[in-house]
């Protein structure tokens, strides 16, 4: 919308192109640029030397890192003190108590998402940015409340409304399997297949095809949201996002505040033109939680009343949170329903000493992740291990680690193996659920365990001449012996570090006669224990 | 503005649609357009095989040596030829471990196929472990096949492949072998000499598995007579094989017990090369099966005695 001053002109070019939010804009461009190059950067790559390791020394989890409420309700579900994402997240928050939510604004990929779907979806269809409805906007109060509360019972809950965890799952399962798949199939084609042999693997993709579960699931949340804004702009920040509902709660006294001068001739341009609907009846007074500082209200100003500026006084804004004492105890309330029934629910009963949980054989943790308490209480479902592991063998659980779990990472040996000399899934994940190893310590890091199904299996029930699970196994965990004058598979469960290669590369899929179960999953002994107990 | 279509409309709809088809199709995983069945690989040469094995103190001499008793890789390529060379790179494992080709094994191959003129050198396998990468890495030969300036590449997609006929197989009747084999001028075979727990010994027979895309068709319908089946329809011009350093036990992945042999052997006769292989490891070349299943295919001499030229 082009700001003309009172004479009906055009504002100059200059003044046009050199102000806030043109910076703002572009500062955003740039934190989504950052974004998409994290996640490009988030792939495993070899040196000559045959170490696979991330292609860059940079954290490709930093969006993670900078997010306060992913570090607050892990630390607070986990009862520690997780060192990075203090170093990261502390400085946004003091930046946020010190300049109000310009993250929202300038920063949050998801955000950005939801501008430009506005720009390019949405425009035509809304005249203005609709009435808010206060209601509404205090749910993401409610949900915040919740989400903490229910870390304070040591459920963690921020995974189903952060931003970024949000983002980043849409990217790995809606965006990056679809557009491998439209690259590759050029790729394939007779004429490029020879002239662009890049197509099919390159930096940014494994050489082979991804696919996710429940792909679908990601896909129809992110369209909701997306599709949110056609009912009012930044539906989601205004009304659902728990970040967004911390960040205006701590710049209560933010230092750059919206000022409006006598110059105002109550035009309301402000008031459609605000993207929160933080500037209500009165244009002289906004909401200071709810502005997320996108300068739009500067720029539409016909008189240039409206400026965004540091400032002490306090006189035209309101610190409205639509929260009330009765909302805040019922938030609670929903936290401690939600970390009780979570706690309750049958999966999360775990059977004998071990704490293996009962919710399902086939629930195998990546390798070196913490006991499953801890892991549910750290694990905010991000989605980068993910999108790093080389084989697409980890993907998101389902019913596996029951509902505590949904969408946490669990192997899928059908799919892909654990690779042997791989360690990547422990350098992205931004809450360290899964915990550093390297990659000679993978032997003593027991997973699950692999059985044969002899019914199955063709040599057992055949007298065929197969052993791939024996001749595939990287740890020397399938053995085999003569019997009745066929050599027959064996499984050495102190060797078998239940990483799947047998199951995968099993002839009999998809459910394969030699399958890992999580019986032999030993997180509940330490790394120590483990190899103890396999030389034993 | 009308709402009608206009030609231009009607004109994009139609583009869009056929892109569609265009990139829709081609992402089936058969991958673009696929030819009917077609004949597989046979060796140029005919006639009674060779056989001649290198036994100098250095790998890349071995080489030279075994491939110059039977006449020089010159008698095998011709100037300007497109040579595919298979190397054993299945394994993410090092050099050392053998469980896959030596890198200097590959780099003798592949500068003697350059000294002979070959106009496009391709080093190709299909790998077993992932990720590929990593295992062209490990195993030395992508450090070497740049070192040698040539291409190499892991054959990870379906697309590479293209289904042939085995009209003389017992189990096997048809399969999808590499694009790439079946229009090299020059298939240059070069397994890794090793133990097998199903097989007992993997040699250049069993190494060209990985030539092919199904692998878990041959262990199912029985890996043996697959090995000998296959063989009938696709055979390379030169069979190197690596007994450098062998592989005696848990292969052919490993880790295991290992020996320095010191040897190479080149042949044009598959059968006998492995019939030679089978005595580095103490063994009778008729009790490995899939050996013997060859021969009496008429694939070659399980007498490699008589086929030795040095």
């Amino acid at each position: 919308m082009k700001a003309k001053n009172p004479r009906g002109k055009s504002k100059p070019l200059r003044e046009r192109l050199y102000n806030m939010q043109t910076l703002r804009r572009a500062v955003q461009l740039l934190f989504f640029a950052l974004f998409i190059y994290l996640f490009a950067l988030t792939i495993g790559r070899t040196d000559s030397e045959g170490n696979l390791g991330l292609p860059a020394p940079i954290p490709v989890d930093f969006f993670f890192r900078i997010d306060p409420l992913v570090g607050l309700t892990t630390m607070i579900a986990a009862r520690k003190t997780i060192t990075i994402l203090l170093l990261y997240g502390i400085p946004v928050v003091l930046l946020t108590v010190l300049l109000g939510r310009f993250f929202c604004g300038w920063i949050c990929p998801l955000g950005t998402t939801l501008d430009a779907a506005n720009s390019l979806f949405f425009k035509s269809r809304r005249s203005s940015t609709s009435k808010p409805s206060f209601i509404t906007r205090s749910w993401k109060y409610i949900i915040l409340v919740a989400v903490l509360t229910a870390a304070v019972f040591s459920a963690q809950a921020a995974y189903l409304f952060d931003p970024i965890t949000i983002i980043t799952r849409a990217m790995t399962f809606v965006v990056y399997a679809p557009v491998q798949l439209v690259i590759r199939s050029l790729g394939t084609t007779e004429f490029l297949s020879e002239r662009a042999p890049f197509l099919l693997e390159n930096g940014f993709f494994y050489g082979h095809q991804f696919f996710y579960r429940m792909n679908l699931v990601f896909f129809a949340i992110f369209i909701a949201i997306i599709a949110a804004e056609a009912y009012s702009r930044r539906f989601w920040c205004r009304n659902l996002c728990p970040l967004g509902a911390l960040l205006g709660l701590i710049s209560q006294v933010s230092l750059i505040k919206r000022l409006v001068g006598n110059t105002c001739i109550d035009c309301g341009r402000c008031i459609r033109e605000c993207k929160m609907s933080a500037i209500c009846d009165d244009p002289r007074e906004y909401i200071a939680p709810e502005c997320i500082y996108c300068y739009s209200c500067t720029k539409v100003c016909p008189t240039d009343a409206t400026r965004i500026i540091p400032a002490t006084s306090s006189a035209t804004y309101r610190i409205d949170t639509d929260m009330t004492r009765r909302r805040a105890l019922q938030a609670i309330g929903i936290g401690i329903g939600w970390a009780a029934l979570v706690h309750t629910n049958l999966a999360t009963k775990t059977v004998r000493e071990t704490g293996i949980k009962s919710s399902s054989p086939q629930l195998i943790r990546p390798p070196g992740s913490l006991p499953e308490p801890e892991f549910l209480d750290r694990c905010v479902r991000c989605s980068e291990c993910m999108k790093v592991c080389p084989t697409n063998g980890l993907q998101p659980a389902l019913t596996e680690a029951g509902i505590e779990g949904l969408w946490t990472p669990i192997l899928v040996p059908k799919i892909g193996e654990c690779a042997q000399n791989c360690n990547l899934c422990s350098k992205v994940c931004p809450t360290q659920a899964i915990q550093p190893f390297e990659k000679d310590e993978k032997q003593h890091i027991f997973i699950g365990t692999a059985v044969i199904d002899r019914s199955q299996c063709i040599v057992w029930n055949g007298d065929k001449a197969c052993l791939i699970c024996e001749e595939y196994c990287s740890y020397l965990a399938v053995h085999f012996r003569e019997v009745d004058g066929v050599r027959r598979p064996f499984v050495n469960e102190k060797k078998c570090t239940g990483c799947g290669k047998c199951e995968s590369a099993c002839p009999i899929q998809p459910q394969a006669a030699i399958r890992v179960f999580s019986f032999g999953d030993k997180r509940h002994m330490s790394r120590e224990e483990q190899k103890f107990w396999s030389e034993s | 503005m009308s709402d009608k279509l206009s030609r231009r409309d009607l004109l994009t709809a139609a583009l869009g649609t056929v892109a569609a088809f265009v990139i829709g199709g081609c992402s089936s995983t058969k991958g673009g357009s696929q030819p009917e069945s077609s004949a597989g690989r046979r060796p140029k040469t005919t006639g009674p095989g060779k056989l001649a094995v290198g036994s100098e103190k250095d790998a890349g001499k071995s080489v030279r040596a075994a491939v110059a008793a039977l006449g020089g890789m010159s008698a095998f390529v011709k100037k300007g030829d497109f040579v595919v060379i298979k190397p054993n790179a299945a394994w993410g494992r090092e050099p050392d471990m053998a469980a896959t080709t030596h890198p200097d094994v590959l780099l003798a191959v592949s500068e003697l196929c350059k000294e002979a003129g070959a106009g496009d050198i391709l080093v190709i396998d299909h790998l077993i472990d992932q990720p590929s990468e990593m295992v062209l890495a490990l195993t030395g030969l992508k450090k070497t096949a740049d070192k040698a300036g040539v291409r190499i590449v892991a054959a990870q997609n379906q697309s590479m492949y293209r289904k042939i006929d085995i009209p003389d197989g017992k189990l096997l009747k048809s399969d999808e072998v590499l694009k790439d084999v079946l229009k090299a001028d020059v298939f240059i075979n070069l397994p890794k000499a090793k133990t097998h727990g199903e097989t007992k010994l993997t040699l250049g027979l069993k190494n060209l598995m990985g030539v092919m895309w199904n692998r878990q068709a041959w262990h199912s319908n029985g890996l043996h007579q697959s090995i000998a089946d296959f063989a009938t329809a696709v055979r390379p011009d030169l069979t190197i094989l690596d007994a450098t350093r062998i592989l005696l036990t848990n292969g052919p992945k490993g880790p295991g017990e290992t020996k320095d042999v010191g040897q190479v052997i080149a042949g044009t006769d598959l059968v006998a090369v492995d019939a030679y292989g089978a005595t580095l490891f103490g063994m009778k070349p008729e009790d490995i099966e899939h050996i013997r299943l060859a021969h009496e295919a008429k694939l070659g001499e399980i007498d490699f005695a008589r086929l030795m030229v040095k």
